[in-house]
């Protein structure tokens, strides 16, 4: 480590430097929007033009790519060189680290949005001063000391003419500058590698919904525990219950029953030979939908009858920050969608179209409006599997099969009940949606994890800075 | 006995053994050994040849001999035979008995006694031995990196290098020769090798190789062995191909060079914890230094290439992509070698899951011509398309296309884009950033057609490997500064 001393020279810093630094104002070693001479240009050459857009934040990414005619942007437009840093004043810019350094330009000259202060180095190097001011400390201070009214804050000239640096000498600045990229390049690296795992981990919950609902994820299982029962033996015991409880309600007394539909297996994609199709209807008691409260003459209230819309129903899982209710009396008139713990709740009209959930116990008694489906299956044993199906990739694939692709016009009734469903033994089911569990848990906990390592690597790249620094990388 | 018996009957004897504690990789071995001194006395009776083997330790030591005696003498000859500096002393490298029951080691004898193997198609002892190679493969935990390159892959490689007779070929990474077998099958086929001198050479001296493990060198030296090729010295060597370049430049290059990250290893402390040690190597005619693996063995192979030579190098995706060293090196590459070819491989080919690796097709120009890769093409065999080893492995047709879009050697200024085969020109390459040359274009349909999705596995091992690196950055990153350890 250098040898300290107290800061002599011009100006008193903040912490003391190695041997050989010096703290300068900022204006000394770079002056800040100096007055220039005239550029000597033809008024129709074309010189870079650089909007705020064209500053990446953070990353000090600069595209001079654009090009106008010197004529049309001398006034009005701020002014700098090849080799200047720019930063920018006004926020929210400025607070997301829009700052680079000038290429080498063409004619040594380009144009841009007055929102950049410039820096014109001269004792300091380009990319040393550009590190230095990029650091979250710098802007921190630099937005304590923006003036202006709101939503204009901006950076006074003033503030950055004054702002200190720490001056190495000019062979170590270079030797700072490469040490810090290089270090920045593994932290990139590593971003990298996190940006690909934060994707990986999307692709994997739907490739494990996948798994999970043709059987491919208790493959395992099933050589491990051959089955009592198949999935076509579960089928035929639904279907009597079904059978049982349709011919016990009253209303039906006398009527014929009408069998569900089935699926039409041959076109269906192969299952393991436990496995079997099925379909909703098959599956369910009831398949049926709310109405409107305005073509009943009721209006939203604050409390009475939960009423579920399809923004409530997400993928998988109940959305209730946004919830509306009903007067009781709702429940009258539309007996029939009267919403039950169990059922499955499935978005049948709009942009949210296709998302399905299960009604927990906050639901009970709650309805819902033409948008939402309610299927109430034969066995709350089977609310989790419908879901999980309805919600996987290939479940959404036999959802909208029959619906024209681009107009995704809305589901019918029928529609909903003739949807295929794969069906497992009665115990294989229970393996599933437990080792699809677990490893949702996991995904879950990854994703934190790579929550928790980015912004470790944020950290990294300002403690790389701080130890730029104080003299400490050498 | 008909040769698809014996086929099954060397395979049943492999589980028998396993069963046993022997691992296909020992049971390879002692087969290789046994297979060597029975063939070495049918070619002394039968075709008058002189013995390679000293009296006392030949097959006529062996046979008739049982249980403690059969082992004893069994050793002792393997001892022997591994003390030599000839092409004997590579196939018994470090040679010892794994087998431990003497009642098995006499069944196996019995077995291998049997047959007269001088006889037997080339390809048959090449199959069964290559069959139980793969199995091993399988076996093998990656701990060197190694992966079994798929026959398809290699024999298309070859074919679009196109070694010719006269040609030097080798492999820094030989493995097990995959890469050598084909380019002999190749060479042998051309016209020149009919010739008696070409074919001898071809045969004893144009194929080398080499590898850092022991037992996979023995193995290569007997798979090439089998197939009649190698001379009075192994052609293959034990050796760290990094360690330096060597005194030979070669005409041709083909290897697939172990995968895994840095190099390094582990030392303990005074205080009894471990630390990592990066290993760099630190070569003159090294352009970058870095703990890298696949980087360094990427600048081995442009150092030992004769300028006017070619290599077709398989390497991971982080060498398209890694910054630093990575930027360095690609930059030299396409300044100094016409990187003229780039093929994706699909993920599912090799034996761990999800690996994601390319093949880099090159060739170094004299020095001086300015920059040497004016277009690199890149074929894309990996967006929408999933292998697996077992259901859907890789086959010679599903490389058809690309066989086809690559066309002859001295024919690129033929070829034409495809939806999978696209164009990029140097002035595009070297603006991107980081000189980043993970290129795609083809959109991903996993995220929209289920069918494509790959198992979760495979995901699952990516995203490991994928935070794994990023932990591994970080660490380093923070070591250096003098931070506490993430």
């Amino acid at each position: 480590m250098a040898k300290r001393v107290t800061a002599t020279g011009p100006v008193d810093g903040p912490w003391a430097l190695p041997d050989g630094w010096r703290w300068e104002r900022i204006d000394s070693v770079a002056p800040v929007n100096p007055r220039r001479a005239s550029d000597n240009l033809a008024d129709d050459v074309e010189v870079a033009f650089v909007p705020m857009a064209a500053v990446t934040a953070e990353t000090g990414g600069i595209d001079v790519s654009t090009r106008r005619p010197i004529a049309s942007v001398r006034k009005g437009f701020t002014r700098f060189g090849s080799g200047d840093v720019i930063f920018a004043k006004i926020t929210p810019c400025m607070e997301n680290g829009k700052a680079a350094v000038v290429p080498t330009l063409p004619h040594g000259v380009g144009f841009g949005s007055t929102e950049f202060h410039v820096l014109s180095p001269r004792d300091v190097s380009a990319r040393f001063l550009y590190h230095w001011i990029s650091q979250r400390g710098f802007r921190e201070t630099a937005e304590f000391n923006m003036t202006g009214t709101a939503g204009q804050k901006r950076v006074p000239t003033d503030f950055m003419r004054d702002a200190l640096i720490p001056v190495p000498p000019p062979e170590v600045q270079a030797a700072i500058v490469a040490r810090i990229d290089e270090l920045f390049a593994e932290v990139d690296d590593g971003e990298a590698a996190l940006g690909r795992a934060r994707a990986d981990l999307a692709t994997w919950r739907k490739a494990l919904l996948k798994a999970a609902v043709t059987g491919e994820l208790t493959a395992d299982w099933r050589a491990a525990n051959p089955s009592v029962e198949t999935g076509a033996d579960l089928l035929a015991r639904i279907l009597a219950d079904r059978r049982a409880r349709w011919e016990a309600e009253a209303k039906n007394k006398g009527k014929q029953y009408a069998p569900p539909v089935a699926a039409n297996s041959a076109s269906l994609p192969t299952l393991p030979s436990s496995w079997t199709w099925g379909t909703i209807d098959q599956l369910s008691t009831r398949v049926t939908k709310g109405s409107s409260p305005g073509w009943q003459g009721f209006e939203y209230q604050h409390d009475g009858i939960l009423f579920v819309r399809s923004q409530n129903v997400g993928w998988g899982r109940l959305l209730l920050d946004e919830r509306v209710y009903l007067d009781p009396g709702f429940n009258k008139i539309e007996s029939k969608a009267i919403i039950r713990q169990g059922d499955v709740l499935l978005n049948i009209v709009g942009a949210s179209i296709g998302r399905a959930c299960v009604a927990d116990g906050r639901l009970n008694d709650a309805n819902s409006n033409q948008a939402v489906a309610g299927i109430r299956p034969v066995s709350t044993s089977l609310s989790d599997w419908i879901t999980a199906w309805l919600v996987s990739p290939a479940g959404q694939a036999a959802v909208f099969e029959n619906v024209v692709e681009t107009a995704r016009a809305n589901l019918s009734l029928e529609q909903v009940r003739a949807i295929p469903i794969p069906l497992p033994p009665d115990n294989e089911r229970a393996a599933v949606l437990a080792l699809y569990g677990q490893s949702i848990d996991m995904q879950t906990a990854m994703v934190t994890e790579v929550s928790e390592q980015s912004s470790t690597a944020t950290t990294l790249r300002q403690s790389i800075l701080a130890a730029a620094f104080r003299g400490d990388l050498a | 006995m008909n040769e698809q018996a014996l086929v099954a009957k060397v395979w049943n004897y492999a589980h028998v053994l396993r069963d046993d504690g022997v691992s296909y990789g020992d049971y390879l071995g002692q087969i290789s050994f046994l297979l060597f001194l029975k063939m070495d006395k049918e070619r002394a009776e039968a075709l008058g040849e002189a013995s390679a083997l000293p009296a006392d330790a030949n097959w006529d030591m062996l046979a008739g001999k049982a249980g403690e005696s059969l082992e004893v003498t069994y050793r002792r000859i393997l001892d022997t035979l591994s003390k030599r500096t000839d092409i004997v002393g590579t196939l018994f490298l470090k040679a010892e008995n794994k087998i431990g029951d003497p009642a098995k080691l006499q069944r196996l004898v019995t077995l291998i006694g049997a047959e007269t193997w001088m006889g037997l198609n080339v390809d048959v002892k090449g199959t069964i031995y290559e069959g139980l190679l793969e199995r091993n493969a399988g076996e093998v935990k990656s701990g060197a990196g190694q992966y079994f390159t798929p026959r398809p892959l290699i024999d298309v490689i070859t074919l679009l290098v196109d070694p010719e007779p006269d040609d030097t070929v080798h492999d820094p990474a030989v493995g097990t020769g995959g890469f050598l077998l084909a380019a002999y099958d190749h060479m042998k086929a051309k016209p020149r090798a009919q010739d008696k001198r070409v074919g001898r050479a071809l045969r004893e001296t144009m194929l080398s190789g080499t590898d850092i493990v022991a037992e996979v060198v023995r193995l290569c030296a007997m798979n090439l062995y089998l197939h009649g090729i190698g001379g009075a010295t192994s052609p293959v060597q034990q050796r760290d191909a990094l360690l330096d370049r060597g005194d030979t430049a070669f005409d041709v290059i083909l290897t697939n060079p172990p995968f895994g990250k840095r190099q390094s290893f582990r030392i303990v402390r005074e205080d009894g914890g471990i630390d990592s040690e990066r290993q760099d190597y630190v070569r003159d005619d090294f352009t970058v230094t870095t703990g890298n693996k696949q980087l360094n063995f990427l600048q081995h192979i442009m150092s030992i290439l004769k300028v006017g030579g070619s290599a077709a190098v398989v390497m991971p995706d982080n060498v398209l992509f890694e910054g630093g060293a990575g930027e360095t090196l690609r930059k030299r590459l396409l300044e100094e070698f016409d990187f003229h070819t780039l093929l994706r491989l699909p993920t599912g080919i090799f034996y761990s899951q999800g690996v994601k690796a390319n093949v880099l097709f090159f060739e170094r120009r004299a020095p001086g011509t300015g920059i040497a890769t004016r277009d690199m093409w890149v074929y894309d065999l990996r967006t929408n398309q999933r292998f697996t080893l077992r259901e859907r492995p890789l086959k010679r047709a599903d490389l058809d296309d690309f066989v086809a879009a690559y066309g002859t050697k001295h024919g690129r200024a033929n070829r034409q884009e495809s939806e999978r085969f696209r164009r990029f020109g140097y002035d595009d390459l070297v603006k991107r950033d980081k000189l980043n040359l993970d290129l795609f274009w083809l959109k991903d349909a996993s995220a929209t057609d289920p069918d494509t999705l790959p198992p979760p596995a495979e995901i699952a091992a990516e995203i490991v490997d994928s935070l794994e690196t990023a932990l591994e950055k970080f660490r380093l990153v923070a070591s250096k500064l003098g931070a506490a350890v993430v």
